[in-house]
């Protein structure tokens, strides 16, 4: 769901652009000191794992595919503000080095992959592990905020005029529910996977899951 | 107990180089958002403003389709393992200057 330039008109992209500044910003400012020093190199290193499944696309029926998002697996391990942060690394690298999401486009991509994508994971994340298992919480989370993302994204698409709102929110819509639940599966393994061999990540992360 | 973190931050670093061995396995067909483009009819307005260094994951410079690809997705994570690591060191100044561990 890279947006590639020429797709938004200037009226969209610019605001999104310095909303997303603002949100880069109070993210940096919220991660600020809450990140030990032996945690650096791992949120590089996930970072750089979530660039190299982005470009794993795989066939979600119709003649459609998708790819691993991860900004909610982020977003589980590390909490919103350091997971907008990597996303934006991410966005950024795909966008300079390989055209991948457009340079005007960038504020928009980042908006709803990373920022959106952060908070609706952390939202969902967090509430749903009050009421059911973690693990399922955070399937939840890997599913809105893939959800969340494309429906912004469909929205932001149609304010620009390509296309009339509402049936390009519902295809957007359809396609990504079902990228949605395997960003959902991917998640869950991953996060399972990492909380088992490394319980330690989470016992001293004082910005895991919670933080917004 | 420390070793525990920087095994995992190797764990997640291999597997990124082994995914982008697969990367050329990937569909190619159209993303949610390029087939809803070609559905809509606007596929035709996506233009590249800036000339990428290696567009659509491929190094121009490796004749070699598969080893363009698999070079151009490990430029890619040493270009974001540098970018985040280096970002929130700077971030995460708390202890950083303090221990001279590793």
């Amino acid at each position: 769901m890279h947006i590639p330039d020429g797709f938004l008109v200037k009226e969209v992209f610019i605001p999104l652009a310095v909303v997303s500044a603002a949100g880069v910003a109070v993210a940096s400012r919220r991660a600020s000191g809450r990140l030990g020093g032996r945690m650096v190199p791992l949120v590089g290193a996930m970072s750089a794992f979530v660039f190299a499944a982005q470009m794993i696309n795989f066939p979600v029926g119709a003649g459609v595919s998708g790819h691993f998002v991860g900004t909610a697996f982020l977003t589980v391990v590390f909490g919103a503000p350091v997971a907008v942060l990597a996303m934006t690394a991410v966005l950024i690298v795909q966008a300079l080095v390989f055209a991948d999401g457009g340079i005007a486009a960038l504020g928009a991509n980042v908006f709803n992959m990373a920022i959106v994508g952060a908070i609706s994971a952390r939202v969902v994340f967090a509430t749903g592990r009050r009421v059911i298992a973690e693990r399922a919480a955070v399937f939840a989370a890997g599913f809105v905020s893939t959800l969340a993302a494309a429906v912004f994204c469909a929205l932001e698409l149609a304010a620009s005029g390509v296309a009339p709102a509402a049936p390009l929110v519902g295809a957007m819509a359809l396609t990504h529910a079902v990228i949605g639940l395997a960003e959902g599966a991917v998640s869950v393994g991953a996060y399972g996977a990492l909380k088992g061999a490394s319980p330690e990540i989470f016992a001293e992360n004082s910005v895991a899951g919670g933080a917004l | 107990m420390k070793s525990d973190i920087k095994k995992t931050t190797i764990v997640f670093l291999l597997a990124a180089v082994a995914l982008t061995v697969f990367s050329l396995a990937a569909s190619s067909f159209p993303d949610g958002l390029e087939a809803a483009a070609e559905r809509f009819g606007f596929d035709s307005l996506a233009h590249e403003g800036v000339r990428a260094f290696a567009p659509d994951y491929a190094l121009s410079c490796i004749k070699n389709e598969y080893l363009s690809a698999v070079f151009a997705g490990l430029l890619g994570i040493v270009a974001v393992f540098a970018l985040t690591a280096g970002g929130f060191r700077f971030l995460s100044k708390k202890d950083i200057p303090a221990r001279k561990t590793n």
